[in-house]
């Protein structure tokens, strides 16, 4: 490993990425305790609006979003350390000016929050799975855990991309706002489905976007479906890796 | 009557003295300057002196004023200009000058008054209104130093201001500094390491390394005391002494 | 704090691009949130229909909708974005040494800059209820105006807690990143459980301190809206905002630079 991409992976450690896991490990505690706990026309609405069946799929339903929130958020915060904050802080002419390529910069400081983000999701992965299977039974392991493992490639890519519109920023208020709204639009088909079902009546445009609730629909496919979202978001993530240091590269502005 | 007066002022951090019981004075409507390597603990007296941080024992008055207990009125009376510091990037100067004028209860027409004056004083004219993102370093040292004295101060402190400057740029400043204390008898705090700009607009002297004052005094009575005929000289003597 | 520090400290966070882009997602919710509930399905309808009860169902789905889906998610935002690096934002940019030099209090910085952020968040939110004003009464079956804007002024009230309690965690944490990151956790669970206690009336108790639960609190009073309605969640509204303001100036006063 590069030397400079060792040191960048012992300060993203430094920085306590286990705390993010805590605090979604505690919200999947919180959703497993009140989920079971409401009363049963709520229960009975969601399960007729998001067109699923069980106890497990109810609480999986919002540990997806939490997880998907908790695995996107801190990502986003730590890509700012790429471009943004090192422009907002004048401290980016004094690592440019180091003997290292602006592509070799990127990688460096991007790939440990990949990583990183990526290993948390295989851990939310399999604690979700063990959950739903030990307290909401019955439950499929393999479907839930799989899951998971797709929403964290769809986090991933996503990270990467906005990796790329982070070096058009050169303020981290505005690069979190922007954030923010880039990590909720993938929720938004989710909102249609429940008020305007009428919009979405093709079963696979609905099957593709209603995230996370798609993810309940099909277990049998799941592994298939990781599979490939894996595969996808690995060429995704690549592409715009290259495509976030040719930027730098080419940026007006350095 | 002294502007500053400090005695045995310590601060320690993390279980070190960076300011180690230093007593000086600084006589009104001077340049005195604050000699010293990076690190002697220049930057840590002048902001205990502005309150920015507080002493861990000893004690100081600026202007009359207790630097613990009245630092709010040292603030109205004095200006600063920091060693590092940037201007806020989404601001013009004007409205960053509007800004800190504000922060003295200026009224509007006050600000505007003054925020003109400065302008033309300093030449930032053709600059007033572009973002200070884009502004040169001695540009934006002029927008730093406009700042410093928008409240007409009696006492500005200066933290290595001369730093980043170009010849051309530090000979105006130097120059500027001189007519402060000569023409309107402000008191200026100088603080650096560049022993030519002491030799050049300084009358008295202290001089710290590593948290201590060495001496303190005038310079020439200084150089008299240690057989020095340069400011260096008298540095390297000073600072080469066995403690 | 200072009427003339205060309104230039405004004018400056006016000026920011973060405050346009804010503007620009809250635009965004006053034009979807209609389009979104052009044609609810009836279980929707009948669900919210229990849960705030009206005469006019169509009415209240809209009221539930705009303040859940739409202001609650972009309140957290637009609070953290606003409010969430004070004063560690000018630490960052290494400003601070040049305002905390001038004649003012740590405390009162923090005040300007919070009171600030406050302002130019209510001026979003309530620019975004004016709009609302125009726009709905075509769109939204049984609109009623004054309902609204009640609804709309006490949730205003609740959603500042995204300004104050990011101000707060900011000088508390002292990391900008981490205080920032933390107060969205924090805000985003808040509104996760905020109506928790209209679907599982037993539990309203227990969010009496969530202050995006008494911000949506008139939605169990919309046929039988009454000033005391709005009152009562307003003071413990006003009481909270208080408390977390002053813990903030608190930590604040300690800080050295």
């Amino acid at each position: 490993m590069p030397p400079l991409l060792r040191a960048e992976y012992r300060l993203a450690l430094a920085r306590g990425p286990a705390l993010p896991l805590l605090v979604a490990l505690a919200n999947l505690a919180l959703i497993s305790w009140i989920i079971p706990r409401l009363p049963a026309p709520v229960l009975d609405f969601l399960r007729h609006a998001f067109h699923v069946q069980t106890m497990a799929d109810l609480v999986l339903l919002n540990d997806y979003i939490a997880i998907y929130l908790l695995l996107y958020l801190p990502g986003a915060f730590a890509l700012t350390r790429v471009f943004v904050r090192p422009a907002e802080e004048h401290e980016l002419d004094l690592y440019l000016t180091k003997p290292v390529t602006r592509r070799h910069y990127v990688i460096a400081r991007t790939v440990p929050t990949l990583t990183l983000t990526g290993a948390s999701g295989v851990v939310l992965a399999l604690v979700t799975a063990a959950k739903v299977t030990v307290l909401h039974p019955p439950a499929d392991a393999l479907a839930v855990f799989t899951a998971v493992v797709t929403l964290t490639a769809l986090v991933l890519a996503l990270l990467a991309l906005l990796n790329v519109v982070y070096l058009h920023l050169g303020e981290v208020d505005n690069a979190l706002l922007v954030a923010s709204a880039l990590g909720l639009a993938p929720l938004i088909p989710g909102a249609l489905f429940l008020y305007r079902p009428d919009l979405l009546t093709d079963p696979l445009a609905a099957a593709l976007l209603v995230l996370p609730a798609n993810l309940l629909w099909a277990p049998a496919w799941m592994p298939t479906i990781a599979l490939a979202s894996v595969t996808l978001a690995a060429a995704a993530i690549t592409g715009l890796l290259h495509l976030a240091a040719r930027r730098l590269e080419q940026h007006p502005r350095l | 009557m002294e502007a500053i007066r400090v005695e045995e002022l310590t601060r320690r951090y993390g279980g070190v003295d960076v300011v180690d019981h230093v007593s000086f004075r600084v006589p009104e409507g001077k340049v005195f300057g604050f000699m010293g390597h990076n690190g002697a603990g220049k930057t840590t007296t002048l902001r205990m002196l502005l309150g920015l941080c507080w002493p861990t024992s000893g004690r100081g008055e600026v202007l009359g004023c207790d630097i613990v207990r009245e630092s709010l009125a040292i603030r109205r009376l004095t200006g600063f200009l920091p060693a590092e510091y940037s201007l806020p990037r989404e601001m013009t100067a004007v409205q960053f000058l509007h800004y800190v004028a504000a922060m003295f209860d200026m009224g509007s027409g006050e600000s505007r008054r003054r925020v003109a004056e400065l302008v033309e004083l300093f030449g930032i004219g053709p600059y007033a209104n572009r973002k200070l993102a884009s502004l040169s370093t001695g540009m934006a040292q002029k927008v730093g130093l406009a700042q410093a004295v928008l409240n007409r101060p009696r006492l500005l402190l200066l933290d290595e201001p001369t730093a980043g400057l170009d010849p051309l740029g530090r000979h105006d400043f130097l120059q500027y500094i001189r007519g402060l204390a000569r023409d309107e008898g402000v008191t200026v705090l100088f603080s650096t390491h560049i022993l030519g700009d002491i030799e050049s607009i300084c009358e008295d002297v202290a001089i710290l390394h590593q948290g201590r004052l060495l001496a303190a005094g005038q310079l020439a009575a200084l150089k008299a005391e240690h057989a020095a005929a340069t400011m260096d000289d008298l540095y390297l003597q000073l600072v080469r002494r066995p403690s | 704090m200072s009427a003339s520090l205060l309104l230039a400290e405004t004018r400056t966070l006016l000026r920011a691009r973060r405050t346009k882009l804010s503007a620009g997602l809250l635009l965004y919710a006053v034009i979807a949130v209609p389009f979104l509930l052009a044609r609810p399905p009836a279980e929707v309808v009948s669900a919210v229909a229990r849960w705030f009860p009206s005469r006019d169902p169509a009415f209240a789905l809209f009221l539930f909708v705009w303040f859940d889906l739409g202001l609650n998610k972009l309140a957290a935002l637009i609070g953290v974005v606003l409010a969430g690096g004070i004063v560690l934002d000018a630490e960052a940019q290494r400003m601070l040494p040049i305002y905390l030099a001038k004649p003012i209090t740590r405390a009162r910085y923090f005040l300007t800059r919070l009171g600030a952020a406050a302002i130019v968040f209510s001026l979003l939110f309530g620019g975004a209820a004016l709009a609302g004003l125009l726009l709905f009464p075509s769109q939204v079956p049984g609109f009623r105006a004054p309902v609204f804007l009640a609804a709309s002024a006490l949730h205003l009230l609740g959603a500042l807690s995204a300004v104050v309690l990011s101000g707060a965690m900011a000088v508390w944490v002292r990391l900008r990143l981490g205080a920032m990151l933390s107060s969205l956790v924090l805000l985003f669970t808040l509104i996760g459980t905020a109506f928790l206690g209209f679907y599982a009336p037993a539990w309203a108790p227990a969010l009496t301190l969530n202050p995006f639960s008494q911000g949506v609190s008139v939605l169990a009073h919309i046929d039988t809206l009454r000033p005391a309605d709005v009152a009562r969640p307003a003071a413990i509204l006003l009481s909270m905002h208080a408390a977390v303001v002053a813990l903030g100036a608190l930590r604040v006063r300690r800080l050295e630079v």
